[in-house]
């Protein structure tokens, strides 16, 4: 089946002012209809920016420098700015972290939801009012009607990502990206969001990036998962494949970082070392430094992400010259 | 309601504090105004007369309790160089002021609001990096010595403006008298002649008392904006697909004004202070000039007015601001 999502060697320079340097270091990964796909990483390994580049919200020192990324037919890497903003908000959306921060505090959330599907759809300012009431109820909010006449300070957090999600949601979008949709909320409300995701995923035939550090949040809700690491994926795997059966060693290394209950550990794993700085130059693999398995080709050549078995493929030299 | 009402309320206190401290000051500076009513060859009891006339015998304490009651009731005292109520000088000289602050604070924040914006979201640009000069200026050149160049510049060398010289030129009458503002009265009475006279004369004016208030206020405008340009909602609104100058007029915009407006009313009693200097400079027939006047010729009484009077008027702009910021701002309220 194709893909509705082909991101190819995709790299993100940031300028600064001693030089220019790659956050995103060829990222390539697919994105099927109905699948929703983790990209997991520790901060500052690059997953923000690769859906800020998908998206072409960028800041101003920021750019995709190569690459692309085929959404129906088109690159929509390189479309002209007009063109990136009628795929924005309509056929690709976008939750953010902090749904606290994310809702301009000085509008109704019914203005905020009104004013998306404006330039979307062709329909009048009391449809798009009447549709945001609708989907509200479908995020299971009690009286919509209330909600869409209040502002963000008078919700609360779990119900403010609701109405992120409710207006992400709002143009029928083809690709929804949510990047760190829980992270701001209470254990029990992520839950509820998650689950109302998955719930929403089907109903809205979506397909959903999810970006996430938390494996749990993985575990519960995607179907693949990609593992980044200093702007590349390193591995990428079905879920169930990447929990059972980890490859690469820093993937390993994530999941060992997992407390147990079971285990009477006196101290938490972790992985030693720490993520290099996106400023730094790194020869060979860039996990080389911090890996245990860490071979002499390692330090001056780069593996490429190959295939190891169905559907499973990493990016690490002892694993693809056959070792465990 | 309660609110305002309470508010108002508040400024009782201040404003006594105010008519103490002008009160004092006028007395504590130097030059007996006796002696300068009378004239430096009358006699000594021609002078204590005048004293007692005006009060100045009595004890200080008593002299302030009846100062406080006349301005209560609205007696300003009488400006002894006009030998008019210090109330009616005001009045008749109040339209000329009210209509140059106006066309300076519009100017200041017609173009500096704009400018600020435009310099934030366009940061670095030419525009920018042009915005900063001027406001850096603007900021920094003194008030008199702006206004004597560019008379100097449009007037003397190049001819471009009338003489500086009151609101309107000799040989042009005034507009029918509606506001007493020479624009608006023009306007109103399809009066084309003066009105051009008019606008020709207050340029000027109004353009060097704006010029420090549009400095700050452009420089205010952009970093607030600038601030807010970087903010997560921001973002989220340019997810929406929605247009840029959507995004920065619709949603940074508001998300300014409570500063901006801050800024505008900070700027209203610069404006004041300014004006006179500017009025005097331009020979503007305003309070300024009047009371760079009074200053000259040791007269209490409207300095001590002018002083409550800017007091009053500044109060009333905070006032007007707090309601503002809670039509702009629903998580402010009283």
């Amino acid at each position: 089946m194709e893909p509705i999502l082909k991101v190819q060697n995709l790299h993100t320079e940031i300028k600064m002012d001693y030089g220019t340097f790659e956050a995103v270091n060829g990222v390539d990964f697919e994105l099927q209809k109905g699948e929703t796909l983790g990209l997991v990483g520790e901060s500052g390994c690059g997953k923000s920016l690769t859906s800020l580049s998908l998206t072409g919200l960028l800041g101003p020192k920021v750019r995709v420098s190569q690459g692309q990324a085929i959404f129906e037919g088109r690159d929509i890497l390189h479309l002209p700015e007009a063109e990136k903003r009628a795929l924005r908000g309509g056929k690709i959306s976008m939750i953010f972290q902090e749904p606290m921060t994310a809702l301009n505090p000085l509008f109704t959330i019914g203005n905020q939801m009104v004013e998306m599907m404006l330039p979307h759809m062709k329909i009048s300012r009391k449809e798009a009012l009447a549709r945001a009431v609708k989907l509200l109820t479908d995020m299971g909010i009690e009286r919509p009607e209330r909600i869409v006449k209040s502002y963000p300070f008078q919700l609360s957090g779990g119900m403010l990502q609701r109405v992120m999600i409710a207006m992400s949601l709002s143009c029928n979008p083809r690709i929804l990206i949510a990047d760190e949709p829980t992270t701001a909320l209470d254990v029990t409300i992520q839950a509820q969001i998650l689950k109302l995701m998955n719930e929403l995923k089907e109903k809205y035939d979506t397909s959903i990036i999810l970006i996430t550090h938390n494996l749990g949040v993985v575990a519960q809700i995607c179907d693949r998962v990609a593992v980044m690491y200093f702007g590349q994926i390193v591995e990428t795997a079905p879920v169930k494949e990447l929990f059972e059966n980890p490859r690469h060693f820093y993937t390993k290394g994530l999941l060992g970082c997992i407390p147990k209950l079971d285990e009477d550990e006196e101290l938490l794993n972790t992985i030693p070392g720490m993520v290099p700085a996106v400023t730094e130059k790194i020869e060979g693999c860039s996990f080389a430094p911090r890996c245990s398995k860490c071979m002499e080709k390692c330090r001056h050549s780069m593996p490429q992400l190959e295939p190891v078995s169905e559907g499973h493929s990493c990016r690490c030299w002892y694993v693809l010259e056959g070792g465990k | 309601m309660k609110y305002i009402i309470k508010r108002i309320l508040q400024m009782i206190p201040s404003v006594l504090l105010v008519l103490l401290i002008t009160f004092s000051l006028s007395r504590i500076v130097p030059g007996d105004p006796a002696r300068m009513m009378a004239g430096e060859q009358a006699p000594e009891e021609a002078v204590e007369r005048i004293r007692e006339e005006m009060g100045l015998n009595k004890p200080i304490p008593e002299q302030f309790v009846v100062y406080v009651s006349e301005v209560a009731r609205g007696d300003l005292g009488t400006a002894w160089h006009t030998g008019r109520p210090v109330a009616e000088d005001f009045a008749m000289r109040f339209p000329a002021s009210f209509e140059l602050a106006l066309c300076a604070l519009l100017l200041a924040v017609l173009i500096g609001v704009p400018v600020g914006i435009y310099a934030a979201a366009k940061k670095d640009s030419a525009v920018d990096h042009i915005s900063r000069v001027i406001t850096l200026l603007g900021t920094s050149v003194p008030v008199f010595w702006l206004g004597f160049m560019l008379i100097y510049l449009l007037y003397a060398k190049f001819e471009m403006i009338p003489a500086p010289f009151g609101r309107i030129s000799d040989e042009i009458f005034p507009p029918t008298h509606i506001t007493g503002l020479y624009l608006l009265d023009s306007i109103l009475t399809g009066d084309i002649v003066a009105f051009k006279s008019a606008i020709s004369h207050i340029f000027l004016p109004a353009l060097c008392l704006c010029f420090g208030s549009l400095a700050i206020i452009s420089r205010m405008t952009r970093s607030n904006m600038i601030e807010v340009l970087n903010l997560d909602y921001i973002r989220t609104a340019r997810s929406k697909g929605i247009k840029e100058s959507k995004v920065i007029g619709k949603h940074g915009f508001r998300n300014i004004l409570v500063p901006v407006l801050t800024v505008i009313g900070a700027q209203l009693g610069g404006l004041i202070g300014n004006a006179v200097v500017v009025e005097t400079i331009f020979n503007w027939p305003g309070i300024g000039s009047y009371i760079t006047q009074s200053i000259l010729q040791t007269d209490y009484a409207p300095v001590q007015a002018f002083t409550v009077i800017s007091v009053l008027i500044y109060m009333f702009i905070n006032l007007i601001l707090d309601i503002l910021y809670t039509v702009v701002d629903p998580r402010i309220t009283y």
